[in-house]
């Protein structure tokens, strides 16, 4: 799935897509090396929310929301569910995991090695997935530590 | 005869060319830690054999395409002087950014040299670079430094003066190419004349680069240009041509360099805790807080020892009969020495500062702050300056060149003087000292406090006055940290202390001799019937309603021209004891409200001519005058008429 920079959260890994970034913004990300095809790792967001650190090859950088908004990136797996479209994947790492976010995950059916089917992902707001039959709504905050990969 | 060269340093941000420029040339210049330090170009000379050789160090620059003053002044200077050679200087970790300035360069048909400096961290990071290869693949000469630890002078300027290799990429696809060539002909008659490269314009004018467009047009080929350009498949190339760089390095780079698999970093680690979501800023608040605290505490038995040492001086002094002694023992000792006294708190504060900017915490500070700076309509970048004008609002102002939106940039300029500068920590120094003796570094504190939520206030109404939209767009980069080396620390403090001693014997004591005539003047007279008092009852009824007497409206009259007047014209009329003094002219509240008003009223004469220069009009220093002069009046009014109601009951 294509999203905006902005969607991703800590720890997800992209690759920048071709998109249309004003001239001078773009200029300036492809002098540090930002072109399309580059990997980007979204490394940590500030205190209030925004600004965010990224890193391209070696060189961390940050950006705040209305110029991370404007450039489109595809996460890769693992991806958190956050930025997982509709489909079915498997659960393949927590981040943090605390005993009460493990209590909750379980109460949402997710451990690792589940399979999850997301049925809908609106990008803003709650994630509906199905797990083992039935269906969990998930908030964002919690979507954004749960890693999975596609099921072939 | 000696033979002339001209050499310019050109790189990335905050990869060494000032550290570079200050082994070359034996200088001091700015080295810090954050990309952005070198604003302006500064000249240097050094000879080397038979060669007068001319450095040009120069602000950094990503690519060739400017917005900020600082990039442009970097791109205008290579293309209108056209240095003899260019040392391209690069962080060799980073090799594939950093060299994607170095292909620009070589299209510009300037003599390139690549400095492959920070090789000691190349060592620490296990990174190999076969650098006789890179030499070939590139066509120009390479050579290792570490230009904090000096250079070998020889190599370097071997490698300058060498002409036998010579550049020629061929990087972009074959149609791509025949556009360019085909720009660079139609412009060949034109413009050959002004030394303009063609190869760059042809390139920059396919990237979409403004110059470029303005050059084409000024010489009338622009809408030739433009219809080769719709005539191929080019209409907006800039992608091609950063695709086609990066392909070139990244093939290059395989054949060179070797790295070790990515690894967490002491970098990474410091970061995880210093721009931690909950810790972060509590983190922040505290070590600017430890600032003062070193300052103040390291500082302070230094600081007794020399008022011990201008105590019995003056003593001497006022035996020496007549003029002479007053003007030694009152005028200079007692006016001068107030003053004096605290220099080991400036230099312990800029050895504070130096701290903070060489170890690389500056940028991550102004990543922490931001989100609030946005609310106040402005950007990261305009935080550095914030910052550095806790050390000299002038010299802060001169970074606000890196803030790319004209609007956005004056107002960080017209703010920074409500920044508490460190001239003016003498001042409350003095005034807390004798008035809230256990509770001064809180009530000093709390100045910085009123200082910093005063100037981002007044952001937000100059945003509003001058319409300033939105801020630019922000993309700053987060270098290695690093530990400050006992040297750099020690030039840093050196070379900014040292302009506060200048000012102590130049200004100041000029300022304070003139104060110690005045007061003496008709000879004989006591201070109460002397020219200066005139001078103050003259004016003293303006002050009449924030309690000011006659001394404190003196001493502020002549604190314009540098804040610590204020505490050296007090001083020729203590006899010997300020706080003493300052007693019987001021009670606790009034003594805040002094310290209030002299945070606010008046930018010093150097600030202003700074901001005059940096902003190139008369019409935003006069400004900031008379703003900061009425703000200060009603705010200094407002907390007396509250703080004496309140203490009455
Ligand atoms: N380890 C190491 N650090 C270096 C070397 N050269 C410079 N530095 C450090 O890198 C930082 C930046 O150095 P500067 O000389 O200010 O960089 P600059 O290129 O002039 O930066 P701008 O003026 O911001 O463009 C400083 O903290 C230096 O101490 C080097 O060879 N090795
Ligand atoms: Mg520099």
């Amino acid at each position: 799935m294509i999203v905006t920079l902005r969607d991703c959260p800590e720890n997800t890994k992209c690759v920048l897509v071709d998109s249309d970034i004003p001239d001078s913004l773009k200029n300036r990300l492809m002098g540090m090396g930002w072109l399309p095809g580059k990997m980007i790792e979204v490394v940590r967001r500030a205190p209030m929310g925004d600004p965010t650190i990224y890193l391209v090859d070696s060189t961390k950088i940050f950006l705040r929301e209305d110029e991370s908004q404007m450039i489109k990136v595809r996460p890769i797996y693992p991806m958190p569910l956050a930025v997982a479209e509709k489909g079915v994947y498997k659960i393949v790492s927590f981040l943090g995991g605390g005993p009460r976010f493990m209590e909750r995950a379980k109460n949402n059916g997710l451990s690792i090695g589940n399979i999850v089917e997301v049925i809908s992902n609106p990008l803003r707001g709650k994630i509906i997935v199905m797990v083992n039959g039935r269906e969990y709504t998930i908030g964002r905050g919690f979507s954004e530590k749960i890693f999975v990969e596609a099921v072939k | 005869m000696a033979k002339k060269i001209k050499i310019a340093l050109v790189g990335n941000p905050n990869v060494g060319k000032t550290a570079l420029f200050n082994a070359l040339t034996g200088s001091h210049q700015y080295v810090a830690n954050w990309p952005g330090v070198t604003v302006e170009k500064k000249t240097g000379r050094f000879s080397w054999k038979d060669y007068e050789v001319d450095v040009v160090d120069l602000p950094g620059i990503y690519t060739l395409r400017a917005r900020s003053i600082d990039e442009r002044v970097a791109r205008d200077y290579l293309i209108q002087e056209r240095p003899d050679v260019v040392l391209d200087v690069v962080d060799a970790t980073n090799l594939s950014r950093n060299l994607y300035l170095t292909i620009q360069l070589s299209e510009m048909n300037l003599k390139t040299v690549l400095i492959l400096n920070q090789m000691d961290q190349v060592e620490n990071m296990d990174i190999k670079i076969n650098t006789s290869e890179l030499s070939k693949r590139l066509g120009i000469r390479v050579v290792e430094t570490v230009a904090t630890k000096g250079v070998d002078l020889d190599e370097i300027m071997e490698a300058a003066l060498d002409t036998s290799l010579s550049v020629r990429y061929q990087i972009y696809p074959e149609p791509f190419e025949k556009l360019v060539k085909k720009i660079e002909e139609i412009s060949k008659g034109e413009l050959k004349n002004n030394g303009i490269p063609l190869r760059w314009l042809a390139l920059s004018f396919s990237e979409g680069d403004e110059l470029a467009k303005k050059i084409l047009e000024k010489g009338g080929l622009i809408k030739e240009v433009e219809k080769a350009a719709a005539a191929s498949e080019y209409q907006n190339a800039s992608l091609v041509i950063a695709r086609s760089r990066y392909n070139f390095i990244s093939s290059t780079l395989k054949q060179v360099e070797v790295r070790p698999k990515a690894s967490w970093t002491v970098t990474d680690a410091l970061d995880h805790v210093f721009t931690h979501k909950i810790l972060g800023i509590p983190i922040f608040v505290s070590i600017l807080w430890m600032m003062f605290e070193f300052a103040f505490s390291s500082s302070s038995p230094l600081s007794d020892l020399i008022e011990l040492g201008f105590n019995a001086l003056g003593s001497y002094a006022h035996a020496i009969p007549g003029w002479l002694g007053s003007l030694i023992g009152d005028g200079i000792i007692s006016g001068v020495g107030s003053v004096l006294v605290f220099v080991p708190l400036i230099f312990f504060m800029f050895f504070a500062m130096g701290i903070l900017e060489d170890t690389g915490y500056m940028s991550r500070a102004a990543f922490l702050i931001d989100r609030l700076m946005h609310r106040f309509k402005l950007s990261g970048k305009a935080f550095i300056p914030m910052i550095l004008g806790f050390g000299c609002n002038a010299s802060a102002i001169m970074t606000t060149r890196t803030v790319e939106s004209e609007k956005e940039r004056i107002i960080s300029i017209l703010i920074n003087p409500f920044i508490s500068c460190s001239a003016r920590l003498v001042v409350y120094a003095v005034i807390a000292g004798a008035f809230f003796g256990k509770f001064a570094g809180l009530v000093i504190f709390s100045i910085y406090m009123v200082s910093v939520v005063f100037a981002l206030s007044m952001a937000v109404v100059f945003s509003f006055l001058l319409k300033s939209r939105e801020s630019s767009p922000l993309t700053m980069e987060l270098p290695r940290y690093q530990l400050p080396t006992g040297k750099g620390l020690w030039i840093y403090m050196w070379s900014r202390g040292k302009h506060f001693l200048k000012k102590a014997g130049g200004i100041i004591l000029g300022a304070t001799v003139l104060v110690w005539f005045l007061s003496n003047m008709p000879w004989g007279t006591s201070a109460q019937n002397s020219w200066a008092a005139d001078i103050g009852k003259t004016l003293a009824p303006i002050f009449a309603p924030l309690h000011f007497g006659w001394h404190i409206t003196l001493a502020l009259l002549f604190g314009g021209v540098a804040k610590e007047v204020t505490v050296t014209t007090l001083g020729t009329f203590a006899g010997g004891n300020l706080s003493v003094f300052l007693k019987t002219v001021l009670d606790p509240i009034n003594a805040y409200a002094l310290m209030l008003f002299v945070l606010i009223y008046i930018p010093c004469v150097a600030t202003q001519a700074v901001m005059h220069m940096e902003t190139g009009s008369y019409k935003w220093p006069i400004l900031s005058v008379i703003w900061s002069l009425s703000s200060a009046y009603i705010i200094t009014f407002l907390f007396e008429t509250v703080g004496h109601l309140v203490v009455r009951i």
